[in-house]
């Protein structure tokens, strides 16, 4: 323990998770530097952290690939006997404990790959920037992944979920935007940022209610794209000081529409059928609106980015679009490039990020941790048949803070509704014996098969590693440190 | 090359601090102390239902008439899942020469779950219920082995009719044959579904006939018969709007009836001694007559 807490005091800072960007980092620059790139972006990048960056940028085109490892852990504090949901018949439509498996821990998450691409263009005007990024995971383009942060869960996968890492981020994320050098000391730039969202109607006929599993089903699904925009801009104060500062949108990944559903044979005394209707409101990711300031100082050998940045975290949806009670957070991110070489630049970078999830000691089980990063790069300029390429390379680490989590017994645990915050009751304390009147004795106190209860430690790391080709147009040779 | 090698160092270095990390989650320990559960409730009412003096004999022996419990197990098909109902009745019993007049009342009512959902019968609405008095039962004989059959149990939930064996049931809420019965603003009577998911508002007419076998001098042990007709008017939500049709399953259908006022050496209900046994005298008695069963599905394939 005493290694690990000094892993964590040397590692403790870290970066911001708000969306896959964000965790794994955009390209080289960006990811070796701890995302710090507010007023030290350059390239198509630049689009996710300063629109205003992008003329700095090379008109060119840029790919490359990463890939994550997720070595996350959530591990379940034993439960202490008594609290188990009872099997009360017809009397308590709760699924006692003795039914299906118990709650699992999460030892590890899949990996994360990604390929991405990004792009530079200019039309011929000097002050002009317009630029686009792409980044894919390649798993799965789009991962619309639910669950339920409480006892309902039990009913589903039974176990607890990282709420702002894994699926959330595994999504498409597409970034449009141009820049203007407005004026010497000026430029201004604005983007847009695509993520899909869908619209789901499915009608389902059931011919024999009894079985289910033959159902008549048509499906009418629409899909669409949700926005977000982000402004920046980029003030240079003299030939070493540089300030940047963005505003983004937050940006949800949407999933909505309904499940109607029939079963022939129950219509009214008028024949008219009976059509239940199941609403469909989910937000698999939802990314809060962010505003960043960022400074940058260089000189002909080196660059240092420091960036603050806010998260409007109070804003934020869970997967099945409830408000969660986040708290807003402020980030901090340092960077540094080192052009030691005419054809090697090393980078570094570091941030912390306080996890905007308060103690969950009640009903919900939001599980997310502090985050330090730690990330080095390099970039090689390299000529290969006769065409200068730029290659670069990166790696990142977010080291997760080891979090436990305690749950409150409350004095007397309301039924479970959907306004119980606390800690609630499975099986409340009133529930009788339908034929004898009688309160069951083992409903009394609390029952609940909550999968966070009666506490859980989550921690871990994510190594991040990746490398990109550039391909610029320069119209004058780097800086190379003398 | 020399500056790389020392970025690739770097990159070994923090390489070892995540390798590091991996170790820092470590499972905490439970805070919370075991929750003892106090299984005594006090009172569970009737699981003693001897009576006084031996069974046969005493003051009442050699006759039906008093009052008797009846706990009904009756299997019904709805959309192909077997509904199991446990319906508790109080009979008052008059002797008419060799026939029995018998006056029911409903005390509590049962229903399993259908699809997941439950439907609740609330006291108000069995309590509303009309029993037509059509026929007379008979029985055989008061001794172990006699036979009883019952008078024709007809029930109206929610429904005056002029011809309660015979009239098709009305459809339209607006019917004046559909009667408010348990008094709640709606039309015909209330069932609730599900977890309060929504009211039913129906009406019903049930048709029941017994008959068994006196296992005892003052129990009988058998079979019925049931057809049961619902409508729903309307509801509070579209599932509530409809009733799927109820199948009758009288294979497995059961009954157990006791007597319990204290006659003829059964046991007396009449906590209160008023004369008289009511509903909330039998409370929790049937559970030791029929402790109930699960529903299965195979019952209705």
């Amino acid at each position: 323990m005493l290694l690990c807490g000094l892993a964590l005091l040397v590692l403790s800072p870290r970066s911001a998770s708000a969306g896959p960007l964000d965790l794994y980092g955009a390209g080289e620059e960006d990811t070796a530097q701890g995302g710090a790139q507010t007023a030290g972006a350059s390239g198509p990048w630049a689009l996710h952290y300063n629109p205003g960056a992008l003329t700095e940028s090379h008109v060119g085109f840029h790919v490359g690939m990463m890939a994550a490892i997720n070595n996350l852990d959530i591990l379940l504090t034993p439960r202490p006997g008594g609290y188990e949901v009872p099997d009360l018949g017809g009397d308590s439509s709760a699924r006692p404990t003795s039914v299906g498996a118990p709650p699992q821990d999460v030892q590890g998450l899949p990996p994360t790959y990604a390929v991405s691409f990004g792009g530079v263009t200019d039309f011929g005007l000097e002050r002009l920037r317009l630029g686009a990024i792409v980044w894919l995971p390649t798993q799965s383009a789009v991962t619309m992944d639910t669950h339920y942060s409480d006892e309902r869960e039990r009913y589903s996968t039974n176990k607890l979920h990282f709420e702002l890492l894994d699926k959330r981020l595994r999504r498409l994320d597409i970034q449009l935007g141009g820049a203007w050098t407005a004026t010497d000391w000026l430029s201004i730039g604005v983007g847009g940022l695509i993520v899909p969202d869908a619209t789901l109607t499915n009608d389902v006929t059931l011919r024999d209610a009894a079985n289910q599993e033959d159902a008549e089903i048509n499906l009418h699904a629409d899909s669409g794209a949700g926005l977000g925009w982000t402004l920046g801009g980029l003030f240079e104060l003299g030939d070493h000081w540089r300030i940047g500062a963005s505003w983004r949108s937050d940006v949800a990944l949407e999933l909505t529409g309904e499940n109607r559903i029939q079963v022939l044979g129950t219509e009214d005394a008028q024949g008219n059928p009976q059509v239940l209707v199941q609403q469909l409101s989910f937000v698999p990711s939802y990314t809060p609106a962010r505003g960043a300031l960022g400074v940058n100082w260089r000189n002909a050998a080196f660059d240092v980015n420091v960036d603050a940045v806010y998260m409007r975290w109070s804003d934020y949806r869970d997967t099945h679009g409830a408000r969660a009670g986040f708290h807003d957070t402020f980030n901090l991110r340092v960077g540094g490039k080192w052009r030691a070489h005419d054809r090697h630049t090393l980078m570094a970078g570091l941030g912390f990020e306080p996890t905007p999830v308060p103690d969950q000691v009640g009903r919900t089980n939001y599980v997310d941790n502090s985050r330090g990063v730690v990330s080095l790069g390099a970039t090689h300029r390299v000529a290969i048949a006769d065409t200068p390429l730029t290659v670069g390379w990166f790696a990142r680490a977010h080291i997760l803070a080891a979090r436990t989590t305690r749950k409150q017994v409350p004095d007397d645990p309301a039924a479970c509704t959907t306004d119980t915050t606390a800690l609630c009751d499975e099986v409340p304390d009133d529930t009788a014996d339908g034929r004898t009147g009688q309160p069951y004795p083992e409903a009394q106190g609390l029952q609940t098969g909550n999968p966070g209860f009666p506490g859980y430690t989550s921690g871990g790391w994510i190594g991040v590693v990746g490398f990109s080709v550039r391909k610029e147009r320069r119209e004058e040779p780097e800086e190379v440190n003398p | 090359m020399n500056r790389f090698m020392i970025s690739m160092k770097g990159f070994i270095f923090f390489a070892s601090l995540a390798a590091l990390a991996t170790g820092c989650v470590e499972r905490a320990e439970n805070h919370l102390p075991e929750q003892k559960i106090v299984l005594d409730m006090g009172d569970t009412s009737g699981d003693d239902m001897d009576g006084e003096v031996a069974l046969g004999e005493g003051e009442g022996a050699g006759t039906m008439e008093g009052t008797w419990l009846l706990v009904h197990e009756n299997s019904s098909c709805i959309l192909k899942q077997e509904q199991v109902s446990i319906a508790d009745y109080l009979i008052d019993i008059t002797e008419d020469g060799n026939t029995l007049k018998e006056q029911r009342r409903i005390c509590n009512l049962e229903l399993s779950p259908v699809l997941g959902l439950a439907v609740t019968i609330p006291p108000a609405t069995y309590e509303s219920v009309d029993f037509i008095d059509r026929d007379r039962g008979f029985v055989t004989s008061l001794n172990e082995g006699g036979g009883y059959t019952s008078s024709t149990e007809v029930a109206l939930w929610g429904l005056e009719l002029e011809d309660p064996f015979e009239e098709d049931l009305p459809r339209d809420v607006d019917d004046p044959r559909v009667v408010d019965a348990d008094g709640d603003g709606n039309p015909g009577v209330t069932f609730i579904v599900g977890d309060n998911t929504c009211e039913r508002w129906a009406i019903q007419r049930q048709l029941i006939h017994y008959q068994g076998l006196f296992s005892s001098p003052n129990r009988i042990d058998g079979a019925s018969i049931t057809m049961t007709e619902t409508i729903a008017l309307d509801g509070s939500a579209a599932i509530c709007r409809s009733a799927p049709p109820i199948l009758a399953n009288d294979s497995l259908n059961n009954f157990i009836m006791v007597r319990v006022d204290g006659q003829g050496g059964a046991f007396n209900a009449d906590a209160d001694g008023d004369g008289e046994v009511s509903c909330e005298e039998i409370q929790g008695l049937s559970v030791g007559l029929n402790p109930g069963r699960e529903p299965d599905n195979q019952n209705c394939r």
